[in-house]
């Protein structure tokens, strides 16, 4: 006997490439979460990586970045913020 | 007495001319003879206006004092008379109190017609008198006020007389009560009325009537309600004694106006009041009215409410309505033999509880507060399993195969639910069900509307906030998200892996209504979820997945991760689903299966019989649960794929037990949904979700102990345990949060101050 598939449904789940304990550095919440300001993640919440690997949620390292205290630096490790292509 | 100015102009101008000897004497002898006969009902022998004149000479040539004398005297005379002759007829010593008070009444009744109509006559004759001399002595009575009082003296001074009357006049009125009447009405007020002109109704009628009206009516409501605790009948008659009640108080209304005084009214119906309700009100409420609620009897129930309102008994009558809401619902919570019905039966209670606010109880604001609170006491009366058990119901209301409802339905019964949910204290347990529910209902796309899902989503939005529907909203998201990938996804194959757009099925997976024909290429699809929405799926490594299925995935996967560079896609395959056509010797079906389901049967298209390790290790299902569930579900349940043997029993012994394709397979139908064991609760996933929602207020208790602590720095024990209790949404015990607050205390987030132990200090 030979079966036909006629149907396969898959399901799958998508994670950002973090690891699992780690949080935005700037607003401390989870990054499968969102920023403080939004109200869903994903891609209306994007992440950023910096060159030099720190990750934040894109908001709010733009709004970091804005401010004249940042001096448009990484907030993690004081140097020149670069986002990683 | 309108006359008066007349007079006193009158007298200063005019001397009146002289009168004949005798003339005083004899007019005044004609006026007393005219009195007397009026007296003894015959005519005078002088015409009325012959008599006016004469008393007017008199007047004018002042002998009013002596005529006003005389004719007191006369009258005092004639009062005695009439006494004297009213206490010889009236008073038989003999005669039982309770006799037919119609004669004596009748008896006054008469005497004291005469005695008015007499003395109305007699004044008109003496009205110069009371027009001139009268008037210049204040100190004097009118003719007409003179014979009242003549006739008050002597009414008060026979007792004996004063008292047979009240006591006819009781009896009399028992009677109207008891719709009889032994006595003419007219003679009822007429007597009635004679103490008001003689002004000596309230000491001499009006108290003893209202002392008599408790008496009766405290009897009567004694009988009726006599025997009433534990009766069978009791809510008839209560039912009945309210409608008897308000019949009372409608007839003694009617016998106010008719018969009383009117300042009486209000006295005679405040002790209808006491009498009829408000003593025994307590009986009335405890045996009434759960029955009357259980019966729902909304005319009898809207009865009560008003006459309690009338009496401002309303807040006892709460009180009681609410205990039984409480002790209803409760029943229906704490049944745990029927959790299949609660929410339904609550749903019941509910509506039943609207309705008689609204049509009885006036949607009374004190009302509606109470049922509020009872319905909160009552839900939460059991921990968890209610929240859980309405989002069960919920899940059954929005699935397909529920398609009997019309929208219209549907809504209001998604608002009966909502109306439940308002009151439940652990909304995370709900949450949490319902979730992994909807869950389902997406990806298995089983929901037999997207408008209603749609719809109470919105509701728990508007009930709970934005914060609470969030995460159930990004689950739509992502299915319409999956839908546009769909589209968007071109497969390298050609045509064979060939994704097809379907535009038809809002809700994205699951099979086709109607596949294209059967030698169609297979169609694919992938639902992408994003991890914090859903709820979590045990890791399922190491399936071994058909070809087809497994490149198409590969391929996807490249796809998705060149569109999100910075993603990770994990496959959940024991979620996948799918539709095999199966060749039967008795013809083709096709099967709605499992992911493992599809996997197990696959294998025996080689035609070969199976031991179960072998299955185990041809699919890769790890999981020996699933397994034997799975092979179960094939071979055991209503449609049998494969022939277990040995086939005695249904259980499966992974052990001994083989399987093979059932060649012989038959069914009615084309279309076979084999049947869902796997997607039926199971006790473990019910405890899994349980636990889960334990966890998270864990972490929720943890971060808002930091948080206000972080806020304030230094708090106490009690100022921090009000603050948590007013913060948290769930319920949560003082003990549970005192041990979070010491694991805190142990982690360094916190410390107890050196020298109050009371007192919280937060360590940044
Ligand atoms: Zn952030
Ligand atoms: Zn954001
Ligand atoms: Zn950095």
């Amino acid at each position: 006997m030979k079966v036909k598939i006629n149907q396969w449904a898959g399901v799958a789940v998508w994670k950002w490439c973090v690891e699992d304990e780690e949080v935005c550095g700037i607003c401390r919440g989870a990054f499968d979460g969102c920023c403080p300001d939004c109200k869903l993640p994903g891609d209306d919440c994007p992440l950023i990586w910096g060159e030099c690997k720190h990750c934040f949620h894109m908001h709010c390292l733009l709004k970091w970045i804005s401010t004249e205290a940042s001096q448009q630096l990484c907030p993690m490790d004081r140097r020149p913020w670069v986002t990683a292509a | 007495m309108v006359a008066a100015p007349i007079c006193l102009t009158f007298d200063g101008f005019r001397q009146p001319p002289a009168l004949p000897a005798q003339y005083e004497q004899t007019t005044r002898n004609r006026l007393m003879s005219a009195v007397q006969a009026i007296h003894l009902k015959n005519h005078p022998d002088d015409s009325l206006e012959e008599l006016y004149r004469a008393c007017e000479n008199l007047c004018l040539h002042y002998h009013a004092e002596a005529l006003y004398d005389c004719l007191k005297a006369e009258l005092t005379n004639q009062v005695a008379q009439v006494f004297q002759a009213l206490q010889r007829d009236i008073i038989v010593p003999s005669a039982p109190t309770t006799a037919d008070p119609g004669p004596g009444l009748m008896r006054l009744h008469t005497a004291w017609h005469s005695f008015t109509t007499q003395v109305r006559l007699i004044r008109s004759i003496f009205l110069f008198l009371d027009r001139t001399y009268v008037l210049q002595h204040p100190s004097l009575l009118s003719v007409w006020d003179l014979a009242l009082d003549l006739f008050r003296q002597q009414w008060l001074d026979h007792t004996a007389l004063r008292n047979a009357i009240l006591q006819k006049l009781m009896v009399a009125l028992a009677a109207y009560r008891d719709g009889q009447s032994p006595v003419d009405s007219l003679v009822l007020h007429s007597l009635i009325h004679m103490y008001i002109d003689l002004a000596v109704y309230p000491t001499g009628f009006e108290f003893t009537f209202l002392e008599h009206t408790r008496t009766y009516y405290t009897h009567e409501s004694s009988q009726h309600l006599a025997n009433l605790s534990g009766s069978t009948d009791a809510a008839d008659r209560v039912a009945n004694y309210l409608k008897h009640v308000e019949r009372r108080f409608h007839e003694e209304e009617r016998l106010a106006l008719h018969f009383l005084h009117r300042d009486s009214t209000k006295p005679l119906m405040k002790v209808l009041y006491e009498a009829l309700l408000i003593d025994p009100i307590q009986t009335l409420i405890a045996n009434g009215l759960p029955p009357l609620l259980a019966g729902q009897r909304l005319d009898d129930l809207r009865r009560f409410y008003t006459l309690l309102q009338r009496v401002w008994q309303l807040n006892p009558l709460r009180t009681a309505y609410g205990q039984y809401v409480e002790t209803t619902g409760r029943a229906i919570v704490c049944a745990t033999d029927h959790d299949d019905t609660m929410v339904e039966n609550l749903i019941q209670l509910k509506q039943a509880q609207d309705r008689i606010l609204t049509q009885c109880f006036a949607n009374d604001d004190h009302y509606v507060e109470t049922l509020r609170n009872s319905f909160e006491h009552l839900i939460n009366a059991r921990p968890n399993r209610p929240a859980q058990l309405i989002a069960k119901f919920l899940d059954s209301t929005l699935r397909s195969g529920n398609k009997t409802m019309s929208d219209d339905q549907l809504e209001q019964i998604l608002n009966h639910v909502l109306s439940l949910f308002r009151y439940l204290q652990g909304k995370d347990v709900f949450e949490a069900f319902y979730k992994r529910d909807l869950s389902r209902r997406l990806l298995y796309n089983k929901s037999a509307s997207f408008d209603a899902e749609k719809s109470m989503l919105a509701k728990l939005k508007v009930e709970c906030g934005a914060e609470f529907t969030h995460k159930l909203e990004g689950m739509f998201k992502d299915m319409e998200i999956s839908r546009d990938l769909m589209a968007d996804f071109r497969p390298a194959r050609g045509g064979e892996l060939q994704g097809k757009q379907r535009g038809k099925r809002p809700l994205a997976h699951g099979y086709d209504e109607n596949p294209s024909s059967a030698d169609a290429s297979p169609h694919f699809s992938v639902s992408v979820l994003t991890q914090s929405y859903w709820p979590t799926y045990p890791p399922c490594d190491g399936l071994i997945l058909p070809p087809e299925v497994a490149d198409y995935k590969k391929q996807f996967q490249k796809y998705y991760l060149k569109k999100h560079s910075s993603r990770n896609l994990t496959w959940q395959n024991s979620l996948d689903t799918c539709v095999l056509r199966v060749p039967f010797t008795a013809g083709k079906k096709e099967l709605s299966l499992t992911c493992y389901q599809a996997l197990v049967l696959l294998l025996f298209q080689d035609g070969q019989e199976r031991s179960y390790a072998q299955i185990q290790h041809e699919t890769g299902i790890q999981d020996n649960d699933e397994l034997i569930r799975t092979l179960q579900s094939l071979s055991g349940g209503r449609y049998r794929i494969l022939t277990k043997n040995p086939a005695d029993r249904e259980v499966v012994i992974p052990a001994s037990d083989r399987f093979s394709f059932n060649d012989g397979f038959t069914a009615p139908l084309y279309r076979l949904k084999i049947n869902a064991i796997q997607f039926k609760e199971t006790t473990q996933e019910t405890e899994t979700t349980t636990e889960k929602v334990v966890q998270d207020r864990q972490h929720q208790v943890d971060a808002a102990i930091v948080r206000l602590m972080k806020a304030h720095k230094n708090r106490t024990h009690t100022q921090l345990m009000n603050d948590l209790f007013q913060s948290l949404q769930f319920p949560i015990s003082a003990a549970d949060l005192k041990k979070r607050i010491d694991i805190l205390i142990d982690r360094d987030y916190m410390e107890r101050d050196s020298e109050d132990a009371n007192l919280y200090r937060y360590l940044a």
